[in-house]
Formats: C-alpha cells, structure tokens, sequence
C-alpha cells in the first residue's frame, strides 16, 4: 500500500501581536493510502485548514514532516505542487477575467499551450456547468458558481492528489451530488481525495480533528459502531406496562410522555434488549430503533456547545447550530 | 520562450485586461489631474510665460512637460490597489500553487503598468498642443519620452506595490495616493526653479522627480539627447531596482508566511 499522504507530529502555533499564542496543530498524525477518499472532520477553528495548508505547501508546520505522493512537502514544494491540485476554504478568483479566460489563464501558467489550454478549459467548463458564463466576467457570478470555477481550476493540471477544503459550501444539492459523483470517478482513475466538508459518509476514512489533535480515525462504519450508539424509543400506552419496562431497563431509561427510551451500545445489544422485553410480554405500541449517524457522533466526541472543544464546551444547548456552523 | 518569460507575458496580459474593465480607475483618473493642471492654471497663470528669462517659451510649453511626469504618481495608486486585492484575496496564493515563479507574475504587472500610462501621457499632450504647447522633439523623441516614462512608472509604482504588500489593504494604498503633490510641488515639475522658495529649491535638488521631469521636459523641447535620456534612466532604475527588490523580497516572505 504506497501512502499518498503521510504527515507525523504537525503542529503549528500562530504567534499574535497580543503575546498568546495560537497554537493551531497539536501533533497531527495522517496517513492516506493512494486512490482514498479521505474525510477531515472539525468543529470551526480546529485545525483542519491549517492542516490542509501545511500539506499542499502553503504554509510551514512549526515542527513535525509531512510527504504527499512522495514527496517532502517542506524541501520539495515545488515538485509536490506539481501533482497536487486544491481548492481553499475561501474562493479565489479574478473578478474582472471571464470564466474562460481564468481557465485559459492557469491552465497556460502550468505549461499547456494556448490552444491546449482553450480546449481544457472548455471541457471543464462544460463538466462543471458553466458553458454558459463562460464568456461573462466573473464579478457577475453566483457563490455557488464562483465555487464550481474554483473546483474546476484544482483539475486542470489533472493532480494526483487532489485536495478540497470545504468544497461543498455554497452548492446546491444538484451540484454536490454531482461533485461526489466527479470525486468518485477521480477516485476510480487513481487519485487520492483528501477534503474537510459537513458531509463525509462517503468518504472511505474519516479524521476527526479537536483542538489541533485528532479524536478518531477510522471508516464512516467504524467510527459509527465505536463510538456511536443505538438508541430505542417505545411507546406504551398503558402505564402500568410501561412502568414494567422502565423497571426492567433501570436506571438506563427515561420516561417522557407515553414513550420510554434507552439506549444501547450496539445494534446487537439493542435486538437482545428488545428480544428479552418481548419474551417477559412487554411489547410496545410503536418502536424506533436510531443508529447514531456521523453527525451524532461528531456531536457526542466534540461537544454541543457553539464555542470551544471537546474539552471546554460551552453550555449551550443546541445541537442545530453545531450542525449548521 | 523561457517558462519564466511566459509566466511574465501571461500575467502581463491579464493585469492589462484588468485595466480595461475598469477603465475609469485605470485610465481615465491617472490623467485627470495632469489635465487640470495644464487646462487651468497654464490659461491662468500665461503672464508667467512673459517673465524675463522664463526657461521655457510659453508657461505652457512648461506645464505640459510636468504634467506628463505627473502622470505615472496619479496612475500608480490603481497598481498598488490591484497587487493589494490579489494578496487579500488569495488571487496570488493560488498562483504560489502553480509550478510558477511568483516574480514573473510580480514582473508582468509591472510592465503592464508602464504601458498603461502611455495613452494617458499622449492625451496630456495632445491637449497641451492643443492649448499653445510646441514640442521641438520628433518621432525619435517622443519615443524616448514614452521610454523615459515608462521607466518613471516602475519606478514610482514600486513604492504602491510595496505599501500593497505589506498591508494588503487597497485602502491603504488609496490613502498614499496624495503624496504626488508635495513631491511634485517640491520639483520643478510645476514652476521653474527661480519661481521657488530657496530652501524648496534645495530639496528640488535632491528630489528624484527633478531627475525625470527636467530631463523629459528637454527632450520634449528639444528632441533626443544622450545626457537628458541617461539621467531619467539612472535614476529611475536606480529608484526602480531599489523599491521593487525591497517589494518583490516582501512580497516573497508575504506568501511564505501566510
Ligand atoms: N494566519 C493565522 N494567524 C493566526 N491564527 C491563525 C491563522 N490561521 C489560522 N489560525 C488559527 O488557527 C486555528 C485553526 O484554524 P483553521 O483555519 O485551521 O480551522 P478550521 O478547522 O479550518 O476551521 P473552519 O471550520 O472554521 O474553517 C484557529 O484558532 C485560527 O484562529
Ligand atoms: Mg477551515
């Protein structure tokens, strides 16, 4: 197994004018086997572009070395940008060049000829929807469709490694699909993906960065079984039944309304619970089982409040914004 | 062609792109101070022309050589504006990511600069001729003018691109704009040299844009000759060399750092 990307101890601190430190990376370990989609997962202000950064050259690590396809990205930037492409977390464009002419433009800066150039661009504004902008400055363009010129752009040079920081933001569902669809098939073709974006169950592995270390590592699945839960929820109209059951689960279950609730490490778990309850004629009227999703997971190994990390949550309360933020 | 040169013709291509789209800062402001100056004062201030031993044949003849030095100062804020922009927003970080050198791309700029004054500077004087201005320069001498002030606008540009590098604020570069006004008043860029005070006339002396305006103003007159021709081109490459290392340095650890 060649190893796409490989980073050992990156940690980066940010001096400020006012004296503290940021200290943005706190030894992040990563290891991206070749034709992966991997998932960098974190709240805001984590890490995860700093770590992106570092890895396509960007930035210098304080300490620690990092390699992708190969190559050292400190004393061989130069070669490593050759077989890498990225987009940043902000858009970067030119608004007085059209769409064309932009493509035109980097494409003739990593070498193609003028004509070559024109006929890439093309094919690119094409696969990303834009042949109809092409010839409008680029000032006039939509968020989502500034995104998608900026997506185009990591893939003029065809990289081999290919490296998207939020690359989802500000696309409509149409448009993501079709970029997971685009990520695949880059995918299928031998390169390496490494993104951080809000929706990773299709990626292969999956890191999940807090406070400049990483939490957990491992495929969508994995990260499910380990570290989520299954939850059962019943309701049970008649109250003495219901009082039978809670009894029976302990301390382990709550009571609100008719519904009683429980949860339980794994699925497994969950069918014996479940197996047991009806062998002692506990039956419920309604029943849903919930498997703990990515997002719950991120939530329950990050915390829930809108500030901080996983060691300093906030209080508050309110598991939407996180998702949202 | 050298992937170098390349890079410096693409991106030479692109900032006079830019200056098209937005003509009104590009093209159009530089030149409206030049030509207020000649359209206004040299109408109102004709009689200077008559004082004895006034070193030029009409005040004028005077005023179109300054105005044309003048030129550059008032474009050079759009040059600072658009480096400033592309630093802030990532526009040359993403180009640190191509297998580009990031001067080439500094260099093809620059020159896009110096080409773009020159419509300005022919409009000057061609309104200048049109108010009474006599050039004795041909062909040759006006070629050498737009040589000398191109090689003026690298010079003068460098110190915008080095105030955009190093606060990556367009606004900032806005606000160093007005110092056009002390360095030309302090020049005889306006008024002959016996016109000014004694100790502005120490500081003409010494004022890097006398090094320019006087020379150009005697080619302008006179048509081409060596010593004029070499004093601007001295002392604008010497100012150029000087402001767009120290730029071109910061602009190299500006993208490294970040
Ligand atoms: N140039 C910088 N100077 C100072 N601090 C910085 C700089 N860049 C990043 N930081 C700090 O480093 C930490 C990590 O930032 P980073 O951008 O990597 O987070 P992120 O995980 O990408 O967040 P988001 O989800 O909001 O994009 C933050 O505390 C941020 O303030
Ligand atoms: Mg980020």
């Amino acid at each position: 197994m060649t190893l796409a990307i490989e980073a050992h101890a990156l940690t980066k601190t940010f001096p400020t004018a006012t004296g503290d430190d940021v200290h943005a990376l706190r030894g992040i370990d990563v290891e991206v086997p070749e034709g992966q989609i991997f998932g960098f997962l974190g709240r805001n202000g984590q890490g995860k572009s700093t770590t992106m950064r570092i890895l396509t050259g960007l930035t210098l690590p304080t300490t620690g070395t990092a390699r992708v396809a190969g190559l050292d990205v400190i004393t061989q930037r130069r070669q490593v940008q050759r077989h890498i492409g990225a987009t940043l977390q902000e858009v970067a464009l030119d608004d007085l060049q059209t769409g064309r002419e932009h493509l035109v433009l980097i494409g003739s800066l990593w070498g193609r000829s003028g004509s070559e150039a024109t006929r890439r661009a093309d094919e690119l504004l094409e696969e990303f929807g834009l042949t109809d902008a092409a010839s409008r400055l680029i000032r006039g363009y939509s968020g989502g469709m500034r995104r998608r010129l900026d997506l185009a752009t990591s893939l003029l040079n065809e990289p081999r490694v290919l490296f998207l920081d939020e690359p989802t933001t500000g696309l409509d569902p149409q448009s993501r699909r079709s970029l997971w669809g685009r990520i695949r098939q880059l995918q299928s073709a031998g390169t390496t993906v490494y993104l951080t974006t809000q929706y990773l169950e299709e990626a292969d592995e999956i890191a999940i960065i807090d406070g400049g270390t990483i939490l957990a590592c491992g495929s969508p699945d994995r990260l499910r079984t380990t570290y989520g839960t299954t939850r059962i929820e019943m309701r049970i109209t008649d109250p003495a039944r219901r009082e039978r059951t809670r009894r029976e689960l302990d301390d382990r279950a709550e009571i609100r309304g008719e519904w009683v609730r429980t949860e339980m490490a794994d699925a497994a778990e969950a069918a014996r619970l479940l197996g047991r309850l009806g062998g002692l004629g506990l039956e419920a009227d309604e029943l849903t089982v919930h498997t703990s999703s990515l997002e719950d997971v991120f939530l329950d190994l990050t915390g829930t409040g809108i500030n901080g990390h996983a060691g300093q949550t906030a209080g508050v309360e309110s598991p939407t914004e996180v998702a949202a933020a | 062609m050298s992937a170098w040169t390349r890079t410096a013709q693409l991106s030479f291509g692109r900032s006079l792109r830019q200056a098209r789209r937005t003509p009104a800062l590009a093209l159009v402001f530089p030149v409206i101070p030049a030509l207020a100056m000649v359209g206004i004062y040299a109408e109102l201030l004709t009689s200077l022309g008559d004082l004895p031993g006034f070193p030029a044949p009409s005040y004028v003849d005077w005023m179109a050589a300054g105005a044309v030095t003048v030129v550059p100062m008032t474009g050079a804020a759009f040059s600072g504006m658009a480096l400033a922009a592309d630093i802030r927003g990532g526009y040359l970080e993403r180009i640190r990511l191509l297998p580009v050198d990031p001067l080439a791309f500094l260099t093809g700029r620059v020159l896009a600069d110096a080409v773009r004054m020159l419509p300005a500077v022919a409009a000057v004087l061609v309104v200048a001729a049109a108010l009474g201005a006599d050039y004795g320069a041909g062909l040759p001498g006006f070629l050498a003018v737009a040589a000398m002030i191109s090689l003026w606008t690298i010079a003068y540009n460098a110190l915008f691109l080095l105030i955009a590098v190093k606060t990556r604020s367009p606004e900032a570069v806005q606000a160093a704009f007005p110092i056009f006004a002390p360095l030309t008043f302090l020049s005889p860029v306006w008024f002959p040299r016996r016109l000014m005070p004694g100790w502005t006339e120490r500081i003409a002396d010494v004022n890097p844009v006398t090094a320019v305006a006087t020379p150009i103003r005697d080619v302008l007159a006179d048509g081409i000759a060596w010593q004029p021709v070499l004093t601007t081109v001295v002392v604008s490459v010497g100012v150029a060399a000087v402001l767009q290392a120290i730029t071109a340095r910061s602009l190299l650890r500006a993208l490294r750092g970040t």
